[in-house]
């Protein structure tokens, strides 16, 4: 035993945060994260999976689109155009099934069944044996999300352009599959009506919304257990006995979270540039700089939940039960403009909803600082609040 | 290891009516202890009796529900986070990371304790020496022997050289050697100065202590040295004798004796029966009565009352008063039987 009086022990100063809590905390946090692989490959790879998946769902990779089809022509060369359709891998019509009117064609598509219909009008045939003019095809498609209408809209516009070009050049050269007409170069025009939302305006919504999203749950996630899990297998309890600081304790926690989360945040930053290919008009470092920001809300909140939660088990349905009601009052998908104000008033106090606007606004309107500042103040102010919460709510805890 | 001046006249524990409630249950009931520094304080008590809560509330780690408790001259509600730079607390459960190396566990809380630079370094491999953790350093804590777990959460109760530990049931998962060794290092720790607070299921370890505690339903009974308290009244009483029955068989035997009028209490202690009678029946009587009892007796002789025997009379007295106490309210002014005589 050495000598040394109580009085050389007392701390010497009492600050808020020291270094080296901070440090001890931060190290042991990242040899035991390091120690579990499984782990830091889960974190770094869920929401980038996340994403591609989510994406892909929506937006990318369709295929088997179902048709319904009016065929009022059924001569050869509509039938010929059919087979065009057929020979897409994306589009998929039952042939036995077709229908005679547009009234029954919308409905099919009203009912969901079918997401696109074609109409051939009579007369079709005709007009491309005469060789010249132009000839209309209808095309109604399902506005209803707005990506997928979108995709449709252009692969049956390609699909008929394409015929109509095969169709002039295998006439030039002879062997044309409509033998008896020799040259036609006739025009098929496609006419496209989107059913339910005509301007197809959610393109470029989804996936930013989607990464802003997937990004908040994550962090909340992974920041509520790193303290539940100590709590969960007793550790706490030793730690507690200790002298360390309570705000020591809870940043050098949250900081190897944000690395990581951080380091998420521009994986799947990428993931929506290269993979999506969804260009950000504004500026990239600015779109950074507020993840960040974001994240250590994201953080916060997380460390909320688990200054309350006994179990990790608790901290995921607490995470669920608070981030599903908030995807639909954030603007995530609903507008903001048409709800009640008593709806506002928690969907304004959701950082979702600010960084949902700054990401939006900055990867589809090219939106910077002098438009979003407010919006960042908000969020910077958000997270303060919220960790001083936790740091306080900690204290009275062990106490 | 000497002490400062100012604090050197305060005990190193001091409670005063302290009071812990969990919703309705009372897990620790009008407590009021007093520790000198240097003693080694057995806290005894079946399951659930409020043990682990004591030491909790010592260490700052839960709040009283009322009452005061003073560790190393401090109150707990002012000041724990310099109490729990002076104290060291072993929990009753394994709480240390599983996940990191002994080495690493080591370090990081020398680090929270603020034991670092060469001293530091010199009294980590003094204590990891003490205890003997030294060839398991690079094992992770999970792959650790709960003997070993055991001793690796002492080593990081010790690291920062405390004035006071808690130690939660220490020995329980241990080996006869390895409970032998940690009593040596207790003493040497105690001979140095520090004050140890052990809570333990075994009597020898409580023999070994300075002073004991026994707490019962959240109250504590009886408190004091163990000879002391082999002297309580209600336990040894001027009126009866205590003999120790070597018989067979053991379990019907039991229930011979128990059937004798005037006997007033027998248990089995091991291979023995304890049964106490009024003074007036002598050895030799009793000898006869066992007889035509029809008990093959091997061997009796008058003994001392064990402090497993105290613990017991007056685990006894309280369930009945407890007992008393539900069927009729009214008594409640009765006091609980207890050997308080002797609270230090
Ligand atoms: N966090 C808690 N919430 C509710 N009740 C509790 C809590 N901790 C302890 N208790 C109750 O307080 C009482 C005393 O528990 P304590 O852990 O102090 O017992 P103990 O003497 O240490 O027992 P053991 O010998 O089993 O370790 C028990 O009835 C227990 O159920
Ligand atoms: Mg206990």
């Amino acid at each position: 035993m050495s000598d040394s009086s109580p009085q050389e022990k007392k701390p010497a100063s009492r600050a808020l945060l020291t270094f080296s809590g901070i440090y001890s905390i931060f190290r042991k946090e990242l040899i035991q994260l390091l120690r579990d692989p499984f782990l830091v490959a889960f974190i770094v790879t869920l929401p980038i999976i996340q994403l591609v998946v989510t994406g892909l769902a929506i937006s990318k990779d369709l295929k088997h689109i179902e048709m319904i089809v009016c065929n009022q022509d059924k001569k050869n060369a509509s039938i010929e155009l059919l087979k065009a359709f057929d020979n897409s891998t994306f589009f998929e019509i039952d042939h036995n099934n077709y229908v005679d009117s547009d009234e029954e064609l919308n409905r099919g598509i009203r009912k969901g069944k079918f997401r696109v219909g074609l109409t051939i009008p009579p007369g079709y045939s005709e007009q491309i044996l005469s060789g010249k003019g132009h000839t209309n095809v209808n095309i109604t498609i399902d506005g209803t999300h707005a990506n997928i209408a979108k995709t449709i809209k252009g692969m049956a516009i390609a699909i008929i352009e394409n015929h109509t070009h095969e169709q002039m050049k295998a006439s030039a050269l002879g062997h044309t599959a409509l033998p008896l007409i020799g040259l036609s170069s006739t025009i098929v025009q496609p006419n496209t009506k989107i059913l339910y939302n005509p301007e197809l305006k959610a393109s470029w919504f989804l996936i930013p919304g989607i990464l802003a999203i997937i990004m908040h749950m994550m962090t909340i996630l992974f920041t509520s257990f790193a303290i539940v899990r100590e709590r969960e297998t007793g550790t706490l309890e030793q730690l507690m006995a200790t002298p360390i600081r309570v705000a020591d304790l809870m940043v050098g926690k949250v900081i190897p979270y944000a690395v990581i989360g951080f380091l998420d945040m521009v994986l799947t930053l990428g993931v929506m540039i290269w993979f999506f290919e969804i260009n950000i008009s504004g500026s990239f470092w600015f779109l950074c700089f507020t993840s960040i920001v974001f994240i250590v809300t994201s953080l916060a909140i997380g460390l909320l939940i688990s200054t309350t939660c006994r179990s990790q088990v608790q901290a995921v349905q607490l995470t669920l039960g608070l981030l599903l009601p908030s995807l639909l009052i954030s603007g995530f998908v609903f507008p903001l403009e048409p709800m009640p104000w008593f709806v506002k008033i928690f969907s304004y106090c959701l950082p979702l909803t600010y960084y949902l606007d700054i990401i939006r606004g900055v990867v589809i309107k090219g939106n910077g600082l002098s438009e979003l500042w407010q919006h960042m103040l908000i969020l910077t102010f958000l997270s303060s609040l919220l960790l001083g919460a936790s740091i306080f709510r900690f204290k009275k805890q062990i106490a | 290891m000497p002490l400062a001046a100012t604090n050197d006249m305060q005990p190193a524990i001091m409670t005063e009516n302290l009071v812990r409630r969990f919703g309705e249950n009372i897990a620790v009931n009008n407590l009021n202890l007093t520790i000198s520094r240097g003693e080694i304080f057995g806290f005894l008590g079946p399951n659930g009796s409020g043990k682990s809560t004591t030491i909790k509330m010592l260490c700052g780690l839960l709040s009283p529900t009322s009452g005061q408790a003073r560790v190393a001259g401090i109150d707990v509600n002012k000041d724990p986070e310099y109490i729990r730079s002076k104290i060291g607390y072993m929990p009753q459960k394994f709480s240390l990371y599983e996940d990191l190396t002994v080495t690493e566990n080591i370090e990081f809380y020398s680090k929270l304790y603020g034991v670092t630079g060469h001293a530091g370094n010199i009294r980590k491999k003094e204590v990891i020496e003490l205890v003997g953790v030294g060839k398991y350093h690079k094992h992770l804590g999970r792959e650790l022997s709960g003997g070993w777990k055991q001793r690796l959460a002492l080593c990081c109760a010790l690291v920062h050289n405390p004035e006071i530990i808690f130690l939660d049931e220490p020995t329980a998962s241990m080996d006869p050697v390895a409970r032998r060794e940690l009593w040596d290092l207790l003493f040497s720790l105690a001979s140095s100065g520090v004050t140890l607070f052990v809570t333990t299921h075994y009597m020898d370890e409580a023999e070994r202590c300075s002073s004991v505690g026994y707490i019962y339903n959240s109250r504590l009974i009886v408190s004091g040295g163990p000879d002391e308290l082999k002297q309580v009244r209600e336990v040894v009483g001027q009126d009866n004798q205590r003999y120790e029955i070597a018989c067979r068989p053991l379990v019907a035997s039991f229930n011979i004796i128990k059937a004798i009028e005037y006997v007033e209490d027998v248990t089995i202690f091991g291979q023995a029966l304890h049964v106490v009678v009024p003074a007036h029946i002598n050895e030799h009587q009793l000898r006869h009565d066992l007889h035509s009892a029809g008990i093959a007796l091997q061997s009796i002789r008058p003994i001392e009352p064990s402090l497993e025997d105290v613990f017991v009379t007056l685990t006894k007295a309280n369930i009945k008063y407890d007992e008393e106490m539900r069927q009729n309210r009214l008594s409640s002014l009765r006091p609980a039987p207890s050997g308080v005589a002797h609270v230090r």
